[in-house]
């Protein structure tokens, strides 16, 4: 017992002085939520325009105010994720790598707590300013219920967890190929539309939408959106024990690949 | 005079994008996987505008294949813009590092030689890109519509890369002016890439003027589809508005610039 909660408390400690450190220039972290309202400012008018171009106000069971708050979700998520792979890959290449794989942490829950504290600075800056823009101009959201916060707060942090697998699994890469500049920018692609993140699953043609629910990529960002949007709590359950499912998984693929890595790793310098 | 001045910076700059493109392609490897990835990345949104137009058919006027037409202009000006003057982008970094002394104490023009120094590799994939989706997703191309859509994107990415300057010589004036400058610039390039159609009142105004996203996308876009070559005077008025700007800026700035000291190796 005494050595898990050594173990927590190192890594959660990794968490709070990076998120320390990232609260720490203010007028910095403001700048960087302005993107989101631009991005959500220009998708309310796009989609204001296509609803009312289709004279429907439910498409695909969701409304308008459904849609951009679901948006709200998905930028916020991918705009506050850590690229952690691109972090792995400098240090591959600097050679710094030689410092940090050595030093009394995992490697891999190093970067994932590290990135977990930069991450919480942005997605509470970045849902803060997305979501203002799209109160002004559209209103609150309609089905959100507090009973279903609990289940949207743990679907968020579980959808970081597993996007921190894909992005560690690329990071490993650069062991091999050193720039995984590419990888990244394919699985980010990836997200954009198997993940839901420029248009949501459900106004996909049936094969597409069948497709990108079987992958677990919808569970980083379609998955919270929803129950962000719909406030269902059973469908939230099912997102829940889906994510944790495929953390296990790719959880497991990750750190059995870290392992082998490992052994096969020389450094040399002095 | 300046008949002479003005061949030998051309044959100075000239050097520069010859240097930047065999620089781009010893690494070979690098240059093709970073263009087939910003291929694949500029071929996502071809996929968003196929799934929402599947939805919705159009919006304000606007189709898969306006957006398609758009989009070819957009990323080929962006393209050729960032693989001439790739440093327009890092203008903002390079003013607040003080690496503006190496530039100064070299007989050529300060302001183009910084920005033709680099070149974006991944441009030359949005070049690509461009010209693919013009051919073959923009309906029937004629000779005049090509030689309109060559122009009109020669000068989007004209004015994208006097913009996105003008916003890095903020540096000159506010310090560090990195991070503003960026968020500047992507806010312009995602404007942009709508149909300006859906925005009204002061954002309207605003992109046509001192934010300059519809001359980067939807004023180069009419000229292309209705084959006007009004529009693409206007545009042409525009770009050498933009471009007259940022030189008074830049040389303004320059005024105020001072050394930072900072040693740099420029490679």
């Amino acid at each position: 017992m005494k050595g898990v909660r050594a173990f927590v408390g190192k890594y959660l400690a990794i968490a709070v002085i990076n998120f320390q450190s990232s609260t720490a220039y203010s007028g910095e972290v403001v700048m960087r939520s302005i993107m989101i309202t631009v991005i959500l400012y220009v998708l309310v008018h796009l989609w204001k325009a296509a609803y009312g171009a289709s004279g429907s106000t439910v498409i695909a069971g969701l409304t308008i105010r459904d849609t951009l708050w679901y948006l709200v979700l998905t930028e916020t998520l991918i705009l506050s994720k850590s690229a952690f792979s691109t972090r792995i890959s400098d240090e591959v290449r600097d050679g710094s790598l030689a410092y940090t794989i050595l030093r009394p942490y995992n490697y891999i829950v190093y970067h994932m707590s590290y990135s977990l504290g930069d991450s919480l600075v942005k997605l509470v800056m970045n849902f803060a300013a997305g979501g203002l823009v799209v109160l002004i101009l559209e209103g609150p959201p309609e089905h959100f219920t507090l009973s279903s916060l609990p289940f949207l707060i743990v679907s968020i942090l579980l959808a970081l967890v597993l996007d921190f697998c894909f992005e560690g699994l690329i990071g490993l890469c650069a062991f091999v190929l050193e720039d995984v500049s590419s990888l990244q920018l394919i699985y980010n692609k990836i997200l954009f539309i198997l993940g839901g993140m420029l248009i949501p699953i459900d106004f996909f043609p049936r094969w597409l939408a069948a497709l990108s629910k079987a992958l677990p990529f919808n569970l980083i960002l379609y998955g919270p959106a929803t129950i962000f949007v719909k406030g269902d709590i059973g469908a939230a359950a099912g997102v829940l024990v889906m994510q944790s499912l495929w953390i296990l998984v790719m959880a497991g693929i990750l750190f059995a690949l870290y392992s082998r890595t490992m052994k096969y790793l020389s450094i040399n310098g002095g | 005079m300046f008949l002479k001045r003005l061949i030998s910076e051309m044959r100075f700059i000239t050097e520069l994008w010859k240097m930047n493109l065999a620089s781009a392609l010893e690494y070979r490897a690098n240059f093709i996987t970073q263009s087939i990835g910003m291929l694949i990345n500029d071929a996502i949104f071809f996929v968003f505008w196929v799934l929402f137009f599947d939805c919705f058919k159009s919006i304000k006027g606007w189709g898969l294949q306006d957006m398609v037409l758009l989009f070819s202009i957009i990323t080929t000006g962006f393209g050729v813009g960032m693989a001439l003057f790739g440093n327009s982008m890092k203008v903002a970094e390079i003013i607040a590092q003080g690496r503006l002394d190496y530039y100064l104490v070299l007989p050529r023009n300060v302001l183009i030689h910084i920005l033709a120094s680099r070149s974006m590799i991944s441009a030359y994939g949005d070049i690509f890109f461009g010209v693919l989706s013009f051919f073959f997703f923009t309906g029937p191309v004629t000779a005049e519509k090509t030689a309109i859509w060559l122009i009109a994107s020669l000068l989007s990415g004209t004015v994208l890369v006097c913009a996105a300057s003008l916003f890095g010589c903020l540096s000159f004036f506010i310090g560090n002016a990195t991070t503003l400058a960026g968020q500047a610039t992507n806010a312009m390039m995602i404007l942009s890439v709508y149909p300006d159609t859906i925005f009204q009142g002061g954002v309207r105004f605003l992109m046509y003027t001192l934010f300059p996203a519809a001359l980067i996308g939807a004023l180069p876009y009419r000229a292309v589809r209705s084959l006007d070559w009004q529009s693409l005077v206007l545009l042409a008025c525009g770009a050498l508005f933009f471009a007259i700007l940022l030189t008074a800026v830049f040389n303004a700035g320059l005024r105020r610039y001072e050394s930072g000291s900072a040693l740099n190796v420029n490679m």
